[in-house]
C-alpha cells in the first residue's frame, strides 16, 4: 500500500513538474508533442486507477497549453459525462467540432448519446456482463455501439466481450480494476525430467507429463484452447494426484467459459498444500470476476489469503448494490473486505461513505478514524478519511487530518481538497464578519435613530389650470419632530414623531360668467350668473403623530383644522420578510390633495353648501422579490372614496415593476425598470360640481412607464434624479353633474360631463439634492413635475434638518421631508 | 477505538475478571439441543411440528438472542443472514422483517405474510445492539441503529392519552376506527429501557406509554394477551381480556428487568396476582380472565420455567421452589418449540447465564468467564 501512495504521490509529482514545463513552452508559442503525448498518458493512467479527478487535473492542464487537442477533450468530455455533467460534456463536444477534429468530435458525440439517452441500457449491459450473462451482454451492447467497436474508455471495458482489441495508444492502458492475469505458468521452475535408466512405469509416465504439460501451456498461449484441453486431460490422467494439470486445466475452463468447472477444479486443490498458494487467488478472482465477492470474501478469510481480493472488483460490485437498493448487502461486503483488508483506504472511504448515507454518521466517523489510528502516516488514508469528513462537512476533522500529511507530501488531489477547505472555511470567516459589520452598522443607525431630529420645510406647489376650479397653488409649512425611546428600551423599537403643517391653498378665483362657473357648484341648476369672480382659498392647520419602527409603521392625524371639511386620516402597515422576497400589508386613510375642492372643501356659492373634502380608504398589499440582479414588485390597492356630500366611489388598483441596477457604485449608482399600472373607478368624479369630488378618476387607465433613477454623491453633496416617460390609455365615462342629488340633476335638465377616451404620452422628473452642513445640520430641495397634456403640476421643496445623524464617513442620499398630507 | 483493539480489551476484561471469579464457562445443554432440533444449517429456525412448518420472525430474534447469550458468533451470523435474505428481501436495512414464513398454499416456500411483527423486530435490533457492542461488530450496531428507526416510523402510533405507542406490526391492528388492538407482552421493559437510554427521543415516549399499556391493561393485575385501546374513552376496553400463551411473557420479561430499573417496582407489585394464581394451585394458570381475575386450567411446563425470574424478583421462595420442582418432574418437550423457549429464557435467567443492567444491556455469563480450552 505504502509502495503504491509512493508511485502515485511521485506520478503526481511528475505530472505536475511537466505541466508547468509545458506552460513555460506555451508562453514561447511551441507545445512539445512528446510532453503532450506524456501528460495524455498520465491522464489515462489516473483514468485506469479510478481516479478522475486527478485525470482530470492533468487533462485541464494538458488544454491550457493546447486548448484544441483532440483526445484531451475527448477524454475530458467522457470524464464529464461520467460525472453526470451533460451540458460540460456539450460545450467539449462543440469545442471539438470547431476545431474540425472530426474523428474524436464524433467519438465523444457517441458517448454523448450512450451516457445520455442510451444510459440505462449501458447500466443494464454492466450488470448483465457482471451476471456473467455475456449472451444477452452482447446482444446489447450490439444495440448500444452499432459502429462496432464501443466509444472511449468503454472500448476498454468492452474489449472481452465483443472480441475486439481495445483501439487506440489511449484505450490500451494499465487497468487498476484488471484481474490478475492468470497464466499458469508455475512459480517455480518444473522439475527436470528423471534420468531414463531404470525407470520405472511411474517414473515413465513422469516423463510423458511433464512435456505434454508444457505443450498444452504453448497450445494455450496460441489460444488453441481445445487442443490445450485435450493435452491437459491426458496428462491429468497420467498422474491424477499431481496438482499442475488440474491448475492448468482449471485456467483453460475459464478461458473456454466453463467457469463452473473451473471452480470446481480450484475447490479441489485448496486442499493441496502444493497447489493451494496459486489455486487460492485464481478462484478469488474467478469468484470476483463472476460478481460473487461474498462467495470470493469467504475463501479469502477461510484460505488466509486476504491480498487476493481485488479492491477496485470489490469496491464496484458494493456500488452497484447500493444504485440497486440493497445497501445492506454492500455494507456486508465492505466490512467483510475490511476485516480483510484493514489498511485499505478507498474500502474505508467507502464504507463510511454508505453508513453516512443510512443516517449513520457516527459509525462512519469511526470507520475512517480507525483506519488513520491504525496507519497515521499514510497520506492515502489520510486523503480518504479527509474526503468522507469534508462529504459530510465535517471540514475542520478533514483539515486536520489532511494537517497530518507533510506540506511536500502531499498529491494533487490532497492539495486540492486542502484547498478547498481552506476556501470554505475563510468563506465563513467573511461571513461571519460580514455579519458582524452588518450588526455593527445597524447599531450605529440605531443610535443615530435615537437622537432627537427636527425638521423644518417650505413646501410651495402650483397647478394652472381652470381658475376657481383645477387650478391649485399652495404652500404647506411642516415641522416635524422625531423622538426615539430612550433608556431602558430595546435599540429596534423605532421612533415617534410629530408633524405639524401649516397650509394654505389657493385654486384662483371662480370667473363670473356662467359658461364657468356653471362648471361648479349647484350654478348651472341654479341659473343665475354671479355678480362677481370667487376666489377659492383654504388655510388650516395638518397634524399627525406616528411611530416607525422597522417592520412597522402607524399614524393617526387630521388634515386641515380650518378648512371647509377637515378630515381624520391615519394608516398602519406591516413588513413581514417573505424569504424570499418581502411583503407589505397597509390599511390607511389619506386625503387626495390633486385640487381644492378634495384636498380642504369648498362652499357652493348658490346654496351655501359645504362639500369635498375626499378621502381614500384602502387595502393595500405589496408583493416585492428579487430575481437575480432584478427586483419586482406587484401591488395591489382596493379602496373606497367618500367626502363631503361626494358621491362614494371605489377604486381597485395594480402596479407592477421590474427593475434593476445597471451601475452600482459608492458614488453613482443607475437604475432603471418598466412599471405597468391599471387603474379602475366606479364613478368619474373629477369634476367641480355639487356632489363632484375633484379628483381624477377615470374608469380604465393602463400606463406603461420606463423609470430611470441616478443616485449618487458629490462632495458633501448627495443627489438623486428620477425622469419617467410613460405612455397612458384613458377612458373616463360621462359624469352627471348632481351625482349626489337626482332632484338638483332633473332640474338643471339633466346635464353630464363628457367623457371619452384619451391618454399619451407624459414625462416626469424628480430631483431630490442634499447637503451636510455639520454639527448634524443638512439643507435639501426637491423638484417634481408631470408634464402631460392636460396635467402639468410643478412642486418644490425646501428642507432643514437638524439631528437624526446616520453613520460617519458616508454622505447619505437625499432624505426629503415628506409633508403630512403626502403621507 | 478500532475493532481489534476492542475486541482485544474485551478478552482482557474478561480475561481479567474471569481471573477475579475464575468461573468457567459452561456448556448449556438445553440450548444445544434446542439449535439441534430447530435450527438448520441456513440459519433458519424452523417450528418442525407447527402447520407449514413456519418460521416466524419472533424466532429468528429470540435465536439470535441465545446464540448472542452462547457466544456463538458464527450461529449468530447464520441466523441473521437468513433472516436478512429470507424475511427482509435480502436487506435489512431497507425493510422490516416478514413475520411469517413456510410452506405456502402452492406448495412452494417463501413469505407467507409480509406484516411485521414488533416484537420480533425488537428482539432482532436488541440482539444486533447487544452484539454489536459485546462482540465489537460495526455492522451489528448499524443494522440495530437502522431497525430499531424503522421500528418507530413503521410500528408507532401517537394514541391519545398513551403517547408514542409499538404497535404490534405496521397494519392490521386498527379493528374500528378509534380502536387500537396492542400487545402487552410486545413491551419488555429491559429492552424498551435500553433503546430509550441508547437512542433516546421517541423512545423515551414509547418507553412511557409502554408503562401505562402494561398497568392499565391489566386493571387487576393479570395481564392479556391482546387489549383494545379506545382513544375517545382514552382506556382500554374490558370485553376482550384472556390472557395466556402471549401474556405469559409479561411476567417473565418483567422478571428479567434489573432491580434498578426505575419501573420495576411498580410493575411488580402490580401483577402479583398472577404471583398468588400460581401459589393457590401450585401451577400457573393457563388462561386468566384480565377484567375479572378469574384463573383457569395448568399452563405448561414452559410457564413454569417463564416465572421463575418473576417469582425470584418477588421474593416468593417457597413458590420458586414449587415450579422448579414442576420442572424437574415435567421437563417441556423437546419438541415444544415455545416451551422450549420459555425454558431457555427463564432457566438461562435463573442458572444466571445472563442477566440485563439497569440500562439494559446484556450481560451474558460468558463475559466474565474463562472458555473451555
Amino acid at each position: 500500500m505504502r509502495a503504491a501512495a509512493l508511485t502515485v504521490a511521485s506520478t503526481v509529482a511528475l505530472s505536475i513538474a511537466l505541466s508547468y514545463a509545458l506552460e513555460a513552452g506555451a508562453a514561447t508559442g511551441a507545445a512539445d508533442p512528446a510532453a503532450v503525448a506524456e501528460l495524455l498518458r498520465n491522464a489515462q493512467m489516473w483514468r485506469s486507477l479510478d481516479r478522475p479527478d486527478n485525470a482530470r487535473l492533468v487533462l485541464v492542464k494538458l488544454l491550457a497549453i493546447d486548448a484544441d487537442q483532440p483526445q484531451a477533450l475527448l477524454m475530458l468530455g467522457e470524464l464529464e459525462l461520467r460525472a453526470g455533467r451533460t451540458a460540460e460534456a456539450q460545450r467539449l463536444l462543440a469545442r471539438l467540432q470547431r476545431s474540425g477534429a472530426h474523428a474524436a468530435a464524433s467519438e465523444l458525440q457517441d458517448l454523448v448519446r450512450i451516457y445520455t439517452r442510451d444510459l440505462s441500457r449501458l447500466n443494464q449491459l454492466r450488470l448483465l456482463r457482471r451476471g456473467g450473462n455475456d449472451e444477452r451482454a452482447l446482444a446489447l451492447a450490439r444495440e448500444l455501439f452499432p459502429g462496432g467497436s464501443p466509444p472511449g474508455a468503454l472500448s476498454a471495458e468492452f474489449a472481452g466481450l465483443l472480441g475486439v482489441r481495445p483501439t487506440g495508444g489511449a484505450k490500451s492502458s494499465p487497468s487498476g480494476k484488471a484481474r490478475p492475469t492468470t497464466t499458469a505458468r508455475p512459480g517455480r521452475a518444473m522439475p527436470a525430467s528423471p534420468a531414463p535408466t531404470a525407470a520405472t512405469a511411474a517414473e515413465r509416465e513422469a516423463e510423458r507429463y511433464w512435456p505434454l504439460l508444457r505443450e498444452a501451456e504453448a497450445l494455450r498461449d496460441a489460444g488453441r484452447l481445445a487442443e490445450a484441453a485435450e493435452r491437459t486431460a491426458a496428462a491429468r490422467q497420467l498422474q491424477p494426484g499431481e496438482p499442475e494439470a488440474a491448475l492448468l486445466a482449471a485456467d483453460i475452463d475459464q478461458r473456454q467459459g466453463r467457469s463452473a468447472i473451473a471452480e470446481a477444479t480450484y475447490q479441489t486443490l485448496l486442499d493441496h498444500a502444493a497447489a493451494r498458494s496459486r489455486a487460492v487467488p485464481r478462484l478469488i478472482a474467478l469468484l470476483q470476476g463472476a460478481g460473487r465477492p461474498a462467495d470470493a470474501l469467504s475463501v479469502a478469510a477461510r484460505q488466509a489469503a486476504p491480498d487476493a481480493i481485488d479492491i477496485g472488483s470489490l469496491r464496484a460490485a458494493a456500488d452497484a448494490r447500493v444504485a440497486l437498493g440493497q445497501p445492506g448487502l454492500a455494507l456486508r461486503w465492505l466490512e467483510d473486505g475490511l476485516t480483510l483488508r484493514p489498511r485499505e483506504p478507498w474500502l474505508r472511504h467507502d464504507l463510511a461513505q454508505l453508513y453516512a448515507r443510512l443516517g449513520q454518521v457516527a459509525l462512519g466517523r469511526e470507520v475512517v478514524a480507525e483506519g488513520v489510528a491504525a496507519a497515521p502516516d499514510d497520506a492515502e488514508m489520510r486523503y480518504a478519511a479527509a474526503l468522507f469528513y469534508a462529504a459530510v462537512d465535517l471540514d475542520t476533522e478533514a483539515l486536520a487530518t489532511l494537517d497530518g500529511v507533510p506540506e511536500g507530501a502531499r498529491t494533487d488531489g490532497q492539495l486540492a481538497l486542502a484547498l478547498r477547505l481552506r476556501e470554505a472555511r475563510a468563506r465563513r470567516t467573511e461571513a461571519a464578519m460580514v455579519l458582524q459589520a452588518e450588526a455593527r452598522r445597524r447599531r450605529d443607525a440605531q443610535a443615530a435613530r435615537r437622537q432627537p431630529m427636527d425638521e423644518v420645510a417650505l413646501f410651495p406647489y402650483y397647478r394652472d389650470a381652470a381658475p376657481g376650479r383645477s387650478t391649485l397653488r399652495g404652500v404647506e409649512l411642516p415641522l416635524v419632530l422625531t423622538r426615539s425611546p430612550s433608556d431602558g428600551e430595546a435599540v429596534d423599537e423605532g421612533r415617534r414623531w410629530l408633524h405639524l403643517d401649516l397650509v394654505q391653498l389657493d385654486a384662483g378665483a371662480l370667473p363670473a360668467t356662467l359658461d364657468e362657473a356653471a362648471l361648479f357648484g349647484q350654478v348651472r341648476a341654479a341659473g343665475l350668473a354671479m355678480a362677481a369672480a370667487l376666489p377659492q382659498r383654504a388655510r388650516g392647520l395638518s397634524a399627525g403623530a406616528g411611530w416607525t419602527g422597522d417592520d412597522r409603521r402607524w399614524d393617526l392625524g387630521v388634515i386641515g383644522a380650518g378648512f371647509d371639511v377637515p378630515n381624520l386620516v391615519g394608516g398602519w402597515r406591516q413588513t413581514f420578510e417573505l424569504n424570499p422576497g418581502d411583503l407589505a400589508v397597509e390599511l390607511s386613510r389619506r386625503v387626495l390633495t390633486g385640487s381644492l375642492l378634495s384636498y380642504a372643501g369648498a362652499r357652493d356659492p348658490v346654496s351655501g353648501q359645504r362639500w369635498g373634502g375626499v378621502t381614500l380608504s384602502a387595502a393595500s398589499l405589496r408583493l416585492g422579490r428579487a430575481w437575480s440582479d432584478f427586483s419586482s414588485s406587484v401591488s395591489l390597492r382596493a379602496g373606497l372614496l367618500t367626502g363631503r356630500h361626494v358621491a362614494s366611489n371605489s377604486t381597485v388598483q395594480l402596479r407592477l415593476s421590474v427593475d434593476r441596477d445597471w451601475l452600482s457604485g459608492p458614488t453613482l449608482n443607475v437604475n432603471a425598470g418598466l412599471t405597468l399600472a391599471l387603474w379602475q373607478y366606479r364613478r368619474n368624479l373629477g369634476n367641480y360640481t355639487y356632489g363632484q369630488g375633484g379628483y381624477y378618476s377615470p374608469q380604465r387607465y393602463t400606463s406603461l412607464g420606463l423609470p430611470l433613477q441616478l443616485q449618487g454623491r458629490i462632495g458633501l453633496w448627495s443627489y438623486q434624479l428620477r425622469p419617467t416617460v410613460s405612455r397612458a390609455w384613458t377612458f373616463e365615462a360621462d359624469a352627471p353633474y348632481y351625482p349626489t342629488d337626482a332632484a338638483l340633476q332633473a332640474r338643471a335638465g339633466n346635464p353630464v360631463h363628457a367623457g371619452g377616451s384619451g391618454g399619451g404620452w407624459s414625462t416626469s422628473l424628480r430631483a431630490d439634492l442634499e447637503r451636510g452642513l455639520g454639527d448634524g445640520w443638512s439643507v435639501g430641495a426637491s423638484y417634481i413635475a408631470d408634464r402631460s397634456a392636460y396635467y402639468a403640476p410643478t412642486q418644490w421643496l425646501f428642507y432643514l434638518r437638524r439631528g437624526g445623524q446616520t453613520q460617519p464617513g458616508q454622505v447619505p442620499l437625499p432624505r426629503p421631508l415628506q409633508p403630512y398630507s403626502q403621507f | 477505538m478500532n475493532g481489534a483493539r476492542r475486541q482485544a480489551l474485551l478478552q482482557l476484561g474478561a480475561l481479567a475478571s474471569a481471573a477475579a471469579t475464575a468461573a468457567p464457562c459452561r456448556p448449556w445443554p438445553e440450548w444445544d439441543a434446542f439449535s439441534a432440533r430447530f435450527i438448520g444449517d441456513g440459519g433458519r429456525v424452523a417450528e418442525t411440528a407447527a402447520p407449514r412448518q413456519r418460521t416466524v420472525s419472533e424466532a429468528q430474534g429470540y435465536a439470535m438472542f441465545f446464540a448472542l447469550v452462547a457466544n456463538q458468533r458464527e450461529l449468530f451470523e447464520r441466523l441473521l443472514r437468513w433472516t436478512e435474505d429470507n424475511l427482509a428481501g435480502g436487506d435489512l436495512t431497507q425493510r422490516l422483517p416478514a413475520w411469517h414464513w413456510g410452506r405456502r398454499d402452492d406448495g412452494s416456500w417463501g413469505v407467507v405474510d409480509d406484516n411485521a411483527a414488533s416484537d420480533a423486530d425488537l428482539w432482532i435490533a436488541y440482539a444486533l445492539g447487544q452484539a454489536g457492542r459485546l462482540w465489537g461488530v460495526r455492522r451489528y450496531t448499524a443494522l440495530a441503529l437502522l431497525l430499531a428507526a424503522r421500528v418507530l416510523r413503521e410500528e408507532t402510533a401517537d394514541l391519545p392519552g398513551l403517547g408514542l405507542t409499538l404497535l404490534p406490526g405496521p397494519r392490521g391492528f386498527t379493528p374500528a376506527p378509534g380502536r387500537w388492538r396492542l400487545n402487552p407482552s410486545y413491551l419488555p421493559p429491559m429492552q424498551l429501557r435500553w433503546f430509550a437510554v441508547h437512542l433516546g427521543g421517541s423512545w423515551q415516549a414509547v418507553l412511557e406509554s409502554s408503562r401505562r399499556v402494561l398497568l392499565d391493561s391489566a386493571p387487576r393485575g393479570l395481564a392479556p394477551d391482546w387489549a383494545v385501546y379506545d382513544t375517545d374513552g382514552r382506556r382500554f376496553r374490558r370485553d376482550e381480556g384472556n390472557g395466556s400463551y402471549d401474556a405469559i411473557r409479561v411476567y417473565l420479561w418483567l422478571g428479567l428487568t434489573a432491580p434498578q430499573d426505575p419501573a420495576r417496582a411498580e410493575l411488580l407489585a402490580h401483577f402479583m396476582p398472577m404471583a398468588a394464581a400460581t401459589e393457590g394451585t401450585g401451577v400457573p394458570p393457563e388462561r386468566v380472565d384480565s377484567a375479572t381475575g378469574d384463573a383457569t386450567g395448568s399452563g405448561p411446563p414452559g410457564f413454569s420455567a417463564a416465572l421463575l425470574p418473576f417469582l425470584q424478583a418477588l421474593g416468593r421462595t417457597a413458590a420458586l421452589r414449587q415450579q422448579r420442582l414442576r420442572m424437574d418432574a415435567r421437563p417441556a418437550q423437546p419438541e415444544a418449540y415455545y416451551d422450549q423457549v420459555l425454558t431457555l429464557f427463564g432457566l438461562g435467567a435463573h442458572e444466571d447465564r445472563f442477566r440485563f443492567d439497569a440500562d439494559g444491556n446484556l450481560q451474558p455469563a460468558w463475559s466474565a468467564c474463562v472458555p473451555p480450552r
